[in-house]
């Protein structure tokens, strides 16, 4: 193993006071390489993390130290804080030993900065930074001295600015693209040289402006091949999402009908509630009049009785009448005279009819024929037309219940289709037939293009060939045609390298994080794996091949797959770096955290786990003791607000 | 878990002989320039890195002739 801690001192760090606090690291061997802390939380095991991310940035200014010290050292105004660490790296030994001298200085503290280096016991003065960003570069920290509950944002669709760069440089993959990028210029510098050697005799001023000429031309093709294969990345990444979006479409079209179906449900039964709305406010209208239809009927067949005794009554009148107009004549009708008798009798009858008469015009309530015509007409049409009520009540709101069920089903199916509630198949394949046309556009005139510089380079390298023959007369000239052929390999060689390596690391990256998270995902029967995408983004797929969004997976599964990834890449650096676990299980249940623990001892490196109590109770630790290298307990003196670590008993 | 992860070193050693042979260019001088890079690329500035490495270059082809 290239890398691994031997020794960790703390003094005055956060929660470690002025007692010295030394870790010593057992000899790693590949069986076991577990080295356990166990704390409760606020005892220091995120100090313990925080010391490790110290040594190795140079971030931490003035006030940055101070907030670090120990808070009752602080409290005096004086004294020094220390956290050094002695490691094995590349078979030497480092001991790097970082800190401050405060000193108090009226109202404000004084800070005095150290950085101490030895390398196999011999003390380092120069460039110490460089020395150890060469261990573990600072941005690549977040990969192998990390918090468990933060890796998550690893299983993003997106990385942060810089994560992609931290990722390139923690595979090594820089290095290489700087040295690609310096031969070219070294070349460049070479062939100004031989140009000026071949510019210094006249008559190869010719071959020189060739040759310039060519090197022009080159360039012009290669920018603008450059460009064209900006284009037509850009044109195929349309045209992938337009793939997506006519897969997509399918879906989406069964969504649109469904929610057109929806639509047109919905009106039809706005429709029939708008019915029984009508209805209802007509049952509300004579609603009275069907209350009172007992009452009305009655009234209505006292009236037709009022109307057959007023046309008695009338009978009575006219009797009357007949009988006064005889008693003012002499004779009654059958020729008699009307005598004393007769009028008694006739004045009888008449008394008898005004008795009658008076009694029946003695009724106010009666009703005139319109009104009873009326009234008989309305009482009929309700009579003929029964209506229930609460069935209409009921109807209506059976409707209304009907309407929000859609109204949600609606809401929801616009959620779904989001944007693409307007989109036309018509429009998408337009879409699909334009991108298609500028791609084959773009691809032949590559086509052109690269067979344009081929040819070019070709000349170039001819006449190249000539300039070197020419130049080479002399001994410096020689001397540069050996360089640059030399350096033309070597460029050769290293545009390759990044190729391939960029390549492999990506391709082991995806294999050891496949391999991992299958080893410890709690669905192994349907995720298949993971890929690995350019960008290094991650997509866990199944084994029917579809894909998982991340968003789908859980906490617990974005941890997992976050923490298969940074142990494939820390496991694919040139040179491994221990992995330090603060708290690695906050979100993982019980399966996943045994599955984890179970994966840890395959690493080739050491892992610190800064554990609660939680992370690792006594079954899962008694499943690692095999492998468990060292145990340490962070223990808090309250009374003296101290932490402070010791061998676990 | 005998199923043990192999580290990366190899693996780089492997691409680096492989493109050295490719392009027959010398493996040792190859990876000189590479760690050379290695040592500058946490660097903002890499001040006077084409010059070393041109450097590093004719020194090797000079052992190379001598």
């Amino acid at each position: 193993m290239t890398f691994q801690f031997r020794k960790l001192t703390l003094k005055n760090w956060l929660v470690y006071g002025d007692r010295e606090t030394v870790i010593d690291f057992t000899q790693f061997n590949s069986g076991r390489n577990l080295v356990v802390f166990h704390g409760q939380n606020g005892f220091g095991k995120t100090s313990l993390l925080r010391a490790l991310w110290f040594l190795f940035s140079d971030d931490y200014k003035d006030d940055a130290l101070v907030e670090m010290w120990n808070e009752k050292e602080r409290a005096s105004g004086e004294g020094e804080l220390e956290v050094a660490l002695e490691f094995l790296y590349r078979d030497k030994v480092w001991v790097l030993s970082k800190g401050a001298y405060f000193e108090l200085r009226g109202s404000r503290i004084a800070v005095n900065p150290f950085t101490k280096l030895w390398i196999d016991g011999c003390e380092i003065r120069d460039q110490i930074d460089d020395q150890i960003s060469r261990v573990i570069p600072k941005e690549c920290l977040q990969f192998v001295f990390f918090d468990g509950a933060e890796i998550t944002r690893y299983a993003q669709t997106q990385y942060e600015d810089g994560v992609k760069e931290a990722i390139e440089l923690m595979l090594g993959i820089p290095a290489v693209r700087n040295l690609r990028h310096d031969l070219g210029r070294i070349i460049s510098e070479l062939q100004e040289e031989q140009q000026e050697i071949l510019l210094a005799e006249q008559q190869n001023n010719e071959l020189a402006a060739e040759v310039e000429r060519l090197e022009e031309m080159k360039v012009s093709y290669e920018e603008r091949l450059k460009d064209l294969t900006k284009k037509q990345d850009s044109i195929q990444a349309a045209q992938e999402k337009l793939e997506k979006e006519a897969a997509q479409l399918e879906a989406i079209q069964a969504e649109q009908e469904a929610l057109r179906e929806k639509q047109s449900r919905r009106a039809n039964l706005e429709e029939r509630r708008d019915e029984l709305d009508a209805q209802i406010d007509d049952l509300i209208q004579s609603a009275p009049v069907r209350m009172l239809m007992r009452p009305l009927e009655h009234v209505i067949e006292e009236a037709i009785a009022q109307q057959e005794a007023s046309s008695r009554l009338e009978k009575y009148r006219l009797r009357k009448k007949l009988i006064e107009e005889l008693l003012e004549e002499a004779d009654c009708i059958c020729g008699r005279p009307i005598d004393e008798h007769i009028d008694t009798h006739f004045g009888n009858e008449i008394k008898r009819l005004d008795s009658i008469i008076d009694s029946q015009n003695a009724n106010p309530n009666s009703i005139n024929q319109r009104d009873l015509i009326s009234l008989q007409s309305i009482v009929d049409q309700l009579a003929n037309n029964p209506v229930d009520g609460k069935e209409l009540y009921d109807r209506r709101a059976l409707y209304i219940q009907q309407i929000e069920e859609i109204d949600t089903d609606i809401e929801r199916l616009r959620d779904r289709l989001g944007d693409n509630e307007s989109i036309q198949v018509q429009e998408l394949l337009e879409q699909q037939r334009v991108t298609a046309e500028q791609l084959q556009n773009v691809k032949h005139e590559i086509g052109v293009v690269e067979k344009n510089l081929e040819e070019t380079q070709k000349k170039l390298k001819e006449k190249r060939r000539e300039v070197d023959q020419t130049t080479g007369t002399t001994d410096r000239g020689k001397g540069i045609a050996r360089t640059l052929e030399v350096t033309r390999g070597l460029l050769a060689a290293s545009e390759q390298f990044v190729e391939r390596l960029v390549d492999r690391k990506r391709r082991a990256i995806e294999d050891i994080t496949s391999n991992i998270f299958k080893k410890i995902t709690n669905k192994p029967q349907e995720y298949a794996g993971v890929r690995v995408r350019d960008d290094y983004t991650l997509e866990v797929y199944r084994h029917d091949s579809s894909t998982v969004d991340n968003s789908q997976l859980s906490a617990g599964e974005r941890e997992v797959l976050a923490y298969s990834f940074i142990t494939a890449l820390n496991l694919s650096s040139p040179t491994p770096a221990p992995f330090v676990m603060d708290t690695p299980f906050g979100h993982l249940d019980s399966v996943h955290r045994d599955r984890l623990l179970k994966s840890l001892p395959m690493l080739k490196v050491q892992v610190l786990l800064l554990a609660t109590d939680r992370d690792l109770p006594p079954a899962e630790r008694g499943m690692i003791i095999p492998y468990i290298a060292d145990e340490f307990e962070i223990k808090r003196d309250q009374f003296n607000k101290v932490s402070y670590i010791k061998e676990a008993e | 878990m005998n199923n043990d992860y192999q580290t990366a070193e190899e693996e780089y050693s492997l691409i680096l002989e492989e493109v050295a042979k490719e392009f027959q260019v010398d493996t040792r001088l190859l990876h000189s320039l590479i760690e050379y890079e290695q040592s500058k690329v946490h660097l903002l500035k890499r001040r006077g890195a084409k010059n070393d490495l041109r450097q590093i270059i004719e020194r090797w082809i000079e052992e190379q002739t001598s």
